[in-house]
């Protein structure tokens, strides 16, 4: 079961403000502010404010570079969400030995090392201005370091695994958490992501891929519409106590949810696009469905990006598995966090159980013919057993988790 | 009644300094051979005369894998040979940082450089982004080994891509195959790791002395050869108390990540290298049924242990 929960994302900074600027219907979209991104092609995100606060208490209470904290601004979302779903789950109690379970994307390049190494007479790198074995480098922190660092914060004492399955890490970590605390007799597992794309490297790749939509709109990224062109990256981290029943009931601990099945896939189909048949993203949604015994689902939080492909492969694995069910989603509002995407997305659901309502999609104002369901356009009540979350990673690595109210 | 199965290891593949092939090519003691890095003290383990198109079949995918992938393939290839119904198999690995070379990066560069040094970075996206392979992503993005074995052989079931910088991590992977064999979710499941930090990023973060790529993977179902008997975790550094919780006997066969000379660092693919040579051994080991495999980092040891069945 989840017994605290920790968000810090563009909509704000803690689940209940989150909660209500999702039911709000608010939305994340505005101009790319943290770097010249006029001429990328890709002029809306859904940024964060990262307070310089942040930056120079993290800086002095890790060591590391007051630049890299600034240009790979994961570290610093993920500890802020951590440290409030332990501050929910425990308050001043004593934690139990903690495990971790976290979501990560991809490292940031950082460009302004990169150029210091580029010789433009010989319009070549050289290597040899590298300083070796050094924290001063084009990456300078590695996914190991930002767990490291994580785990620290959380004074874990147990494995921390960190899972790099592109946009599917977020419900992964969650999912593959319950597992270890359901068949693995682990007393608590911390489980959640972090990401950050909103970085040179991290828009002009999406771009070139051609994932992102090119209108400067707050409308930029709407999931199912008929003229829907890409999605547009976000960015932020959510994080989940996850604990067995039992001992969170012994504990009298206050319990948001519970995680009734988790179910993994691959498409192995192409590394550049989603299977159309939504084959593996069935195998996904029947892996979580067979592992929560057959809960009735009556809201689906979909993957949803806005990307042309994505969506109605999507909508029609749904209807293939589950009937006709209320479907939302919340990049919409948000964007797309990439590997956070699921975590920051499994939050904004829980709004089923702690508000009564599913979140909406935003900008519906024309159903593409192909993506045709019950769309939550607006808050709307929750009523049923069990909600079901969906996460289709790049590469083919699918993910979907079930969750329901509070035993 | 029916009981939990046990996940045991059959086919083994191996791609690393020592060659590319089964897992006997791991039971020699000898050093593998190094080559000189240029300007720095250290020697390179490159896997030698590795041609990725007799592992790859579609053909079209060599393009998008970076060498990890490649390295993957080849061992998940060689050790899945006459195994049948992979379609439903899971597939978990451990995986490294990103692999991209920073020489992809100079055409971009060239035109978004100003005359004092700096980035223009209205310049890199007038000029610049259309200058970098559009295929970037697929040679950084560091699930790709585990997604390209997906699609090499076929694997739709479940699956984790477990990021780490030593074997630790990589224990972790194969402990998680063998937990999807015992839970039932998959009848066979395929594990490792790949792993090739020889780009200037990853050896500019290391210190390594003998940096290495590589790459091994196992099969795990209910049927092999040596079974799964589990991983144990410690905080404290002692082997013994890490392998206390697995057993009371003294494994006969021990073997250790940070005897690197036999393959070198090979960072993510560090343990499923180790598993696969304790597997090696005990399959012709005169003296023991027991494998005690060590893999040490600063939160601790991890220690896997493994027995011979047959």
């Amino acid at each position: 079961v989840i017994t605290g929960v920790g968000v810090c994302s563009p909509l704000g900074g803690s689940l209940s403000r989150f909660l209500q600027a999702i039911l709000g219907r608010q939305c994340a979209a505005g101009p790319v502010r943290c770097f010249e991104a006029s001429t990328f092609g890709a002029p809306f995100a859904a940024e964060m404010d990262l307070p310089e606060l942040w930056v120079q208490e993290a800086a002095e209470r890790t060591g590391l570079d007051v630049l890299a904290l600034r240009l790979d601004r994961k570290l610093l979302f993920g500890v802020q969400a951590l440290r409030e779903a332990l501050r929910e789950a425990f308050g001043d109690e004593a934690r139990p030995r903690l495990g971790m379970s976290i979501g990560m994307g991809l490292e940031v390049l950082f460009l302004p090392d990169v150029v210091a190494l580029y010789d433009r007479q010989k319009r070549d790198i050289d290597t040899h201005r590298l300083p070796l074995a050094s924290r001063a480098n084009p990456l300078r922190l590695p996914l190991h370091i930002i767990t490291a660092e994580l785990a620290k914060e959380a004074r874990a004492t147990k494995a921390c695994e960190t899972f790099v399955s592109a946009c599917a890490a977020g419900t992964q970590s969650l999912g593959e958490a319950a597992l270890r605390v359901i068949f693995g007799g682990e007393r608590c597992v911390v489980a959640g992501a972090t990401d950050s794309m909103i970085n040179p490297m991290g828009v002009g790749c999406f771009r070139l891929l051609g994932a992102l939509s090119p209108r400067p709109s707050a409308d930029a990224c709407r999931p199912f519409h008929a003229h829907r062109d890409g999605t547009i990256i976000g960015e932020g981290a959510a994080f989940f106590v996850i604990e067995p029943l039992a001992l969170a009931k012994a504990r009298g601990a206050k319990i948001l949810a519970e995680i009734l099945g988790f179910g993994s896939s691959l498409d192995a189909y192409r590394v550049t696009s989603p299977s159309p048949d939504g084959a593996g993203a069935r195998l996904a949604i029947r892996a979580a469905l067979r592992q929560a015994r057959g809960p009735s689902i009556s809201y689906v939080n979909a993957h949803g990006t806005g990307t042309i492909q994505n969506d109605p492969v999507e909508i029609a694995a749904i209807h293939a598995e589950l009937g006709r069910v209320a479907v939302s989603s919340t990049k919409s509002q948000i964007g797309h966090a990439m590997a956070a995407a699921g975590a920051l997305e499994i939050a904004a659901s829980l709004a089923c159980f702690l508000e009564g309502q599913c979140p909406p999609t935003l900008h519906l104002s024309h159903i593409d013919l192909d993506c045709q369901a019950d769309h939550v356009d607006t808050p709307r009540e929750f009523v049923g057993e069990a909600l079901l979350k969906n996460s289709f990673g790049f590469g083919g690595q699918n993910a979907s988790i079930i969750l329901g109210w509070p035993p | 009644m029916s009981t939990i199965p046990t996940a045991k290891i059959s086919g083994v593949g191996v791609a690393c300094a020592r060659g590319v092939g089964d897992a006997t090519i791991l039971l020699s003691s000898e050093q593998a051979s190094f080559m000189a890095a240029e300007g720095a003290p250290r020697q390179l383990g490159t896997v030698p005369h590795f041609e990725p198109a007799l592992f790859v079949t579609q053909k079209k995918s060599l393009k998008l894998m970076n060498r990890a992938s490649t390295l993957g393939v080849a061992a998940a290839r060689i050790a899945v040979t006459g195994v049948e119904g992979l379609s439903e198999a899971g597939l978990f690995m451990s995986v490294g940082m990103s692999g991209g070379e920073l020489t992809t990066l100079t055409g971009m560069l060239s035109v978004s450089t100003t005359e004092d040094g700096g980035l223009d970075l209205r310049l890199m996206g007038e000029q610049g982004l259309s200058r970098i392979n559009p295929l970037l992503s697929f040679h950084v993005l560091n699930n790709m080994p585990l997604c390209h074995t997906s699609i090499e052989l076929g694997l739709h079931g479940p699956h984790a891509a477990f990021y780490t910088a030593g074997a630790p991590g990589g224990l972790r992977a194969l402990s998680r195959a063998a937990q999807c064999i015992m839970r039932q979710e998959a009848s066979v499941a395929i594990a490792g790791g790949a792993d090739s930090p020889l780009d200037t990023i990853n050896l500019a973060l290391s210190s390594y002395e003998h940096p290495a790529e590589g790459a091994a993977m196992m099969v795990f179902s209910s049927e092999g050869d040596v079974e799964w008997l589990g991983l144990s975790e410690h905080t404290a550094q002692s082997e013994t108390d890490a392998l206390r919780t697995l057993t009371h006997e003294t494994p006969l066969l021990q073997v250790r990540s940070t005897q690197t000379a036999l393959f070198g660092e090979t960072l993510a693919a560090s343990a499923a290298l180790w598993v696969a040579r304790a597997v090696a051994l005990l399959r012709v080991s005169p003296v023991g049924t027991l494998a005690a495999i060590f893999a040490h980092d600063e939160a601790g040891v991890s220690a896997a242990l493994l027995r011979r069945c047959s």
